[in-house]
């Protein structure tokens, strides 16, 4: 039963992660753009973080091991954000 | 050309919208003068992208249910791409322009630019001329290029696409 706000607030910014990798991810598909990619993996593994997150409501007993694995997460989205953001596109040879 | 582009666009969206529309409505509606209308609806007849119907007292218009082949559905996927929508314009308009002015033109980054235009000469919508260092890009077929964008229309998630792009295109 969800009922702290906290984890409201975590389960609603999970479904928006999960909306913004959508989102994402058709801009990937129509332009195939590496930069796209990039932003759109970040979003889903937020998505991921925000439910293992709130998921301690449903699996008290795995506390640790959701800690270690949100904070890998954390750093995981932060360095896809951080190549989505270096990434350029190739110009061509006289384009 | 640009202008003429908008005004096609314009009547053309109307009479999508209303089939049948005359052209005193068309008038009123468009705030257009009647000899530039009338241009205009007779070009596009002779497009094929509308056909008219005199009955007793107007000419009515309606938009022809219209097959595309297989390389227009291409272009039109294309101009559902703002980025590549605003060069093929811009080429239209100028006929040639390199990277450096299209990315001055639809203020891009040239890198931005370039990879469109690779996309479009990949497809074969433009053609690169080299001239010494720099190349030039022309497209292939403009008359086509000129109807799809009377034809095409925006979409929301077109738009929101877009949108979500642009946020990213950063230097």
């Amino acid at each position: 039963m969800i009922s702290e706000p906290d984890q409201v607030i975590r389960l609603i910014s999970s479904l928006l992660a999960l909306l913004l990798f959508v989102i994402s991810f058709l801009a990937y598909l129509r332009d195939r753009r590496k930069k796209m990619f990039f932003v759109s993996a970040a979003f889903f593994f937020y998505a991921v973080m925000g439910f293992l997150n709130a998921s301690d409501l449903f699996l008290p007993g795995a506390g640790d091991y959701l800690e270690l694995w949100g904070s890998f997460l954390n750093f995981i989205v932060l360095l896809l954000f951080s190549l989505a953001l270096l990434t350029k596109e190739q110009i061509e040879d006289g384009i | 050309m640009e202008f003429e582009l908008e005004t096609r666009k314009r009547i053309y969206e109307v009479i999508r919208d209303s089939p049948g529309v005359h052209l005193r409505e068309l008038k009123r509606r468009l705030n257009i003068v009647i000899g530039s209308l009338q241009y205009n609806l007779h070009y596009m007849e002779k497009k094929n992208l509308i056909y008219s119907i005199k009955d007793e007292d107007y000419v009515r218009y309606f938009v022809k249910d219209r097959k595309l082949e297989a390389n227009e559905r291409n272009i039109l996927s294309f101009l559902r791409r703002k980025a590549c929508r605003h060069i093929l314009i811009n080429l239209l308009q100028h006929t040639s322009l390199n990277n450096k002015e299209l990315s001055t033109a639809i203020k891009l980054s040239p890198s931005t630019v370039s990879w469109n235009l690779n996309k479009l000469v990949k497809a074969d919508i433009i053609k690169k001329e080299k001239a010494g260092r720099i190349s030039n890009f022309t497209i292939v077929n403009p008359e086509i290029v000129a109807e799809l964008l009377i034809f095409y229309r925006e979409g929301f998630l077109d738009n929101l696409l877009d949108n979500f792009i642009e946020m990213w295109e950063i230097g």
